[in-house]
């Protein structure tokens, strides 16, 4: 007599491009779909219903996008730079793929970062920048990402410029707590945290609005991480026979 | 926005920008890669 098992998870299956292509493919629609509906919502707490600021008047509006894009950047960073010692560390081409796909998103959500805070900057400080340690901080992580992105495409052989840029990627993580840390460590212009693990100074419906939009960047980085590394594994992987089958089934879109 | 509308549309607004440059970034490279693998394909064909 013979007896079967029932498969179980394995999150190792998902650790192959082949197999992570389709289950990246099905993520897609759903994080379009929430990032797109929790920006409605987000939007509409932020300038609908959160109430003008008696300090700063409406121009701390600024808010409900700028911290989404300042935490995405740091999040983005340290995600990058896991997947890039993962793919250092043990080889594997999805870690190396996934580390190359965030960080022009990650790039693009601190450029935001620091361009909302510049405008936010102007009415509330009188300058557009300052060198204060958060801003300098945040420039340097814009040249982190600029960087691993430029080391990358410098270097022909891909196993190679996966293997730089994780170096680089890795060793840049060290900017992410002092960037966090800077309002802290040293006297900053730029405020400290309004949230944190004990509560909030901010106002409830101006705290959901932050909030909520900062699920919806959340859901729209993945989005386009997800998208982006569906685009690296075809490039990469355009001679395997599971692609060709793909392309034929007319499943590559 | 209370006269500051140039610093809050100015954000949101080049927040739009950005993700409509990438979302365009992503299709225009997806369909290079497509039509790569579409290209490997035929070289596979008119070689055997």
């Amino acid at each position: 007599m013979t007896t079967t098992t029932a498969p179980r998870f394995n999150w190792y299956w998902f650790a192959s491009p082949q197999t992570f292509f389709p289950l990246a493919g099905k993520l897609i629609p759903w994080c379009v779909w929430l990032a797109a509906i929790l920006t409605v919502i987000g939007l509409y707490l932020g300038f609908f219903v959160a109430p003008t600021d008696a300090t700063q008047g409406d121009s701390y509006r600024i808010i409900f996008i700028h911290v989404a894009t300042a935490w995405m950047s740091m999040f983005l960073y340290v995600v990058m730079a896991f997947w890039a010692a993962i793919g250092l560390a043990f080889n594997t081409r999805l870690s190396s793929m996934l580390a190359t796909a965030i960080a022009p998103t990650g790039a693009l959500m601190t450029f935001l970062a620091l361009w909302t805070g510049a405008l936010w900057g102007r009415p509330t400080w009188g300058a557009y920048w300052v060198w204060d340690a958060r801003l300098t901080s945040e420039l340097i992580l814009l040249f982190l990402y600029l960087g691993f992105i430029a080391l990358q495409a410098a270097i022909d052989d891909r196993r190679r410029a996966d293997k730089a840029g994780a170096v680089l990627a890795v060793v840049g993580v060290i900017n992410v707590p002092i960037i966090y840390f800077s309002v802290k460590w040293w006297s900053t212009l730029h405020q400290g945290a309004s949230v944190s693990l004990k509560g909030s100074t901010m106002a409830t419906t101006m705290l959901w609005g932050m909030l909520i939009m900062a699920l919806a960047v959340w859901m729209y980085a993945l989005a386009a991480v997800l998208f982006r590394v569906r685009t690296l594994i075809l490039e990469r992987e355009k001679r395997a026979d599971w692609v060709r089958e793909l392309a034929a089934q007319g499943k590559l879109k | 926005m209370g006269g500051y509308g140039l610093y809050v549309w100015g954000s949101f607004g080049m927040v739009a920008a950005i993700v409509l440059v990438e979302v365009w970034q992503l299709r225009a490279r997806r369909l290079a890669a497509v039509a790569e693998v579409v290209r490997e394909i035929a070289r596979g064909r008119g070689a055997g």
